[in-house]
């Protein structure tokens, strides 16, 4: 008889893994952000962008249409390739970025299937291990333009993982917790998100967003005029659908640590909420929303800037963004002393 | 453990030996199929990210142009010349028009001569538009790309009504034009020139004063003034390293003595100035054409002795529609022997041409040089010592036409 | 008269042709072809637009155009240089076995003018002229094929019945 909350609480989070916002809100949004992209792009280019799949909506199914096309096209394995590493690098990189999801919560009803103080650390942890997959995936190709790809990933990854650990840290010395829960709640206490307690820190998540989704300014590791496709050359079929679709949901993490760290989570609904519907619900509507919100904002940049040289991304991230965020951490010292 | 690599089956010791001694360099062939390297392949050996050598492998769209022109008669170079340089299409034809002219000693009328300058000052706003789109897409901007190559459309628009033909016009002929500016072009012009005034006021924020932009061209690919004179480059390449050359002032032709213009100089010769040197000769294009507009002198559009030659029904064709059709003479013309030279300042650089003939109805020998052919050098000299990364920088900077540099 | 340099006049024939556009000198044999050329040079001729040949019956024109970017005085002036070589010579160099023989062989003018790179390797795989001391003579638009049939020339024929498809 004691099994049957734990049951019960097994049951629930693997529903939140898979249901809500797990796999099948990851899918929804991943295929509607890919859409919103090409039609924002579209109408700062004075044209009109995907129309004619499902002319009546103008055109929102055609990320599925694609989806489509990816599962029905045939598969070639490149002779020279290392088989093992080939087929098996792109699934690692999908399941390894969907991960984090374990330690989100996005609504005070939620505690993880590990439950612990530290989520925030374990959360951000696991961000850093998926671009090594990418490095796989890069080298496991026969392709000199894939081997490029990689190595870039391999610079620019290095080059940005402290300023991303120094900017959390810089939060986490003013919330005073490594915890998810307790510092949304600190921000509602104090009714200010973290975007106002400490911009510096923001910006440089930002940055860190930007460059490790290869959004632009940052498109270096799939430079379509240098390097063919960068990464995936080599690949077609549900594949090539995986490696694109991973950066989005990279950033979508990305974007639920945002909000939940510098824009109050789910600041309107309170954190003593209880039940499935008050605490699970209506705040992971929330969180999710500002999530897209910062989301369509970072891929509106693609019609704006052309990308970076390497060498000049792998230098800002050593001299320049590290400047920024210690001063982000110094300036979260100082309010953790006088506050 | 065995790393499959593209050259055979190595061990891991034999890669840390391949370091050591010394051969470290990957080569890489930015072919033909490839998003970066247009019509060509470019052979780029590497080191690490430094390029060391670079061999422009051209030919891949060579059409035999000059074969194909000794051997049909002279009136029918003038499809094969133009849709070779497709982007520029009157400067092809007008420079050969103008070497067959010599030969011919035909003087077209005034008219004519500034019906010349017009067509060829729109088609070389369309031709800047092209370089700064395909700029664009090298650097990863697509914005720049679908901007100008939907700006392009007013202009052609214009060259339609003006000759009938979006881009292959074919609109130059011995002795003149041949069809006279209809009613309305005068205020769908002006109206157009307003538009891109605007419109370079878009590319000014977007495209020139780009922090990003700005990062990756500046001192990159620079090229002195006087190795510039060494190398032969041409165009507004040539000009934005500060040498003050433009055949349109140097040694001129149509109607371009009698208008009043500027040329445009840069002095660092590094690619953003090329970006900046193509965003003013838009803005002088623009200029001159509505000078020309507005001095254009009365008249006809084709030469008395070309005129005399024309039978009744084209007369009254002539007449009533304003149209020069062509006269059998054209076909069966069989020129006075002698050779003669012609160069025209086409929107990439300067064309050359050099006519020979015999008294046949064929060309005795045929040869052009085109301004994209002239500016190789800038891959085998220039490219060498930048990153992997500015080889697209340069390559979209110097405006490289792959199937004007083979013809 | 553009040309009134005495050392030039000395070793070749100027002709000019101003309304034409043409300025020709016509140098009669190689030695003298270098010495105007470096006088060329010097007097302020400092880039080639144009290398090319022509067939002559029996001869073989090789022409280079050359003008000037910093001399104001000779701006606007394409001069050419020529030379006519026999064709019925036979040239010792290195080619290979099944090319078309005879060749052309002229000294390279690459060192005086670098501008001439491309377009003497154009010239010489259209019209079998061997430049000598140009030092990358590989042919840059016509493909492994055709390299060895000097296409340019008159009596160039090609085999139709590779190209038809029945």
């Amino acid at each position: 008889m004691a099994l049957l909350p734990l049951i019960i609480w097994l049951i629930e989070d693997l529903l939140y893994v898979i249901v809500f916002p797990g796999l099948v809100v990851i899918m929804i949004i991943v295929i509607f952000l890919i859409y919103l992209e090409r039609k924002i792009a579209a109408k700062v280019q004075m044209r009109f962008g995907p129309l004619w799949v499902s002319k009546k909506i103008g055109g929102a199914l055609q990320s599925i249409a694609d989806l489509m096309r990816f599962s029905f096209q045939e598969f070639i394995l490149p002779n020279g390739s290392d088989s093992l590493a080939f087929l098996m690098a792109p699934g690692l990189m999908f399941s390894f970025a969907l991960l984090p999801l374990i330690f989100i919560p996005v609504g005070p009803y939620y505690t993880s299937l590990f439950p612990s103080g530290l989520t925030i650390l374990f959360s951000i942890a696991l961000i850093t291990i998926t671009p090594i997959y990418a490095i796989i995936v890069g080298w496991s190709s026969d392709n000199k333009f894939s081997f490029i790809g990689s190595l870039r990933e391999a610079f620019l990854l290095i080059s940005y993982e402290i300023p991303l650990l120094l900017s959390v840290v810089a939060m986490i010395i003013i919330y005073k917790t490594l915890d998810y829960l307790p510092a949304v709640a600190f921000q509602e206490v104090h009714s200010l998100p973290g975007i106002i307690i400490n911009p510096i820190a923001a910006l440089v998540f930002i940055i860190v967003a930007i460059r490790s989704t290869g959004r632009f300014p940052f498109d270096i590791t799939e430079a379509d005029s240098e390097l063919v496709m960068g990464l995936f050359t080599e690949y077609s079929a549900l594949f090539f659908g995986i490696g694109m679709a991973t950066p989005y949901i990279e950033l979508y993490i990305m974007s639920l640590i945002f909000s939940l760290l510098f824009l109050g989570g789910w600041w309107p609904i309170s954190s003593h909420s209880a039940g499935l519907i008050g605490g699970l619900f209506l705040p992971g509507v929330a969180v999710i929303m500002k999530a897209f919100i910062v989301m369509a904002i970072l891929v509106f940049l693609r019609s704006v800037y052309p990308r970076y040289r390497l060498d000049q991304a792998v230098r800002s991230g050593w001299d320049k963004i590290i400047y920024l965020s210690i001063i982000a951490v110094l300036v979260s010292i100082v309010e953790a002393i006088v506050i | 453990m065995i790393l499959k690599l593209n050259e055979g089956v190595f061990n891991i010791e034999d890669v840390a030996n391949l370091e050591l001694s010394g051969d470290r360099q990957i080569e890489l062939q930015i072919g033909p199929s490839h998003p970066g390297s247009g019509h060509m392949r470019i052979k780029v050996t590497l080191d690490g990210d430094i390029i060391t050598r670079v061999d422009p492998d051209i030919g891949f769209v060579h059409r035999t142009s000059e074969w194909l022109s000794e051997r049909r008669e002279f009136i029918k170079a003038i499809p094969i010349v133009e849709r070779i340089m497709l982007p520029d299409t009157v400067h092809a034809n007008l420079s050969y028009i103008l070497a067959l002219e010599k030969i011919l000693d035909i003087e077209p009328p005034p008219r004519a001569q500034y019906l010349r300058s017009l067509a060829a000052e729109i088609n070389r706003i369309t031709s800047h538009l092209y370089g700064i789109g395909i700029f664009g897409i090298f650097l990863g901007s697509s914005t720049v790309y679908m901007w100008a190559f939907g700006d392009r459309e007013p202009f052609i628009d214009l060259m339609e009504a003006l000759t009938g033909a979006r881009i292959t016009n074919s609109y130059i002929v011995p002795g003149g034009v041949r069809w006279e500016m209809p009613k309305g072009f005068k205020e769908k012009a002006e109206s157009t020139l307003q538009y891109m005034e605007k419109r370079l006021n878009d590319y000014n924020d977007i495209w020139a004063k780009n922090p990003v932009v700005e990062a990756r061209t500046i001192n990159v690919g620079v090229i002195s003034s006087l190795d510039a004179i060494k190398l032969g480059i041409v165009g507004p390449n040539l000009r934005a390293s500060g040498v003050d050359f433009d055949t349109r002032k140097d040694s001129p032709y149509a109607a371009y003595s009698q208008l009043d213009f500027e040329i445009p100089k840069m002095e660092n010769g590094d690619s953003y100035d090329r970006l900046l040197i193509r965003i003013e000769e838009i803005k002088q294009s623009m200029r001159i054409i509505r000078q020309i507009l507005k001095d254009i002198p009365d008249g006809k559009i084709i030469a008395d002795g070309i005129y005399s030659q024309l039978n009744p029904v084209m007369k009254k064709v002539y007449e009533q529609n304003q149209r020069a059709m062509f006269p059998a003479f054209f076909l069966n013309m069989r020129p006075p022997s002698g050779e003669s030279t012609a160069r025209v300042e086409a929107g990439r650089g300067e064309i050359f041409f050099y006519l020979n003939t015999d008294g046949n109805k064929y060309p005795n020998r045929f040869r052009w040089v085109t301004p994209s052919f002239r500016n190789l050098p800038f891959f085998t000299k220039v490219a060498v010592g930048h990153r992997l990364a500015d080889l697209p920088t340069i390559y979209g900077s110097i405006d490289y036409f792959p199937p004007e540099a083979d013809r | 008269m553009l040309i009134n340099d005495p050392d030039i006049i000395k070793e070749s024939q100027v002709k000019e042709d101003e309304k034409r556009g043409i300025v020709e000198i016509l140098v009669h044999d190689v030695q003298s072809l270098k010495t105007v050329a470096q006088r060329l040079n010097a007097i302020g001729f400092d880039h080639c637009v144009s290398v090319t040949g022509i067939d002559l019956k029996g001869k073989i024109a090789v022409i280079w155009h050359l003008s000037s970017y910093s001399k104001n005085e000779l701006k606007g002036k394409v001069i050419q240089l020529r030379i006519d070589m026999e064709l019925n010579v036979q040239i010792d160099t290195a080619m290979p076995k099944n090319f078309r023989a005879p060749m052309v062989s002229v000294p390279s003018l690459v060192n005086i003018w670098e501008s001439a790179l491309f377009h003497e390797r154009e010239a010489h795989e259209m019209f079998g002229i061997d430049f000598q001391g140009h030092p990358d003579l590989r042919p840059i638009l016509l493909s492994d094929d055709f390299y060895g049939k000097w296409p340019m020339r008159k009596d160039f024929t090609f085999d139709k019945s590779d190209i038809k498809i029945e």
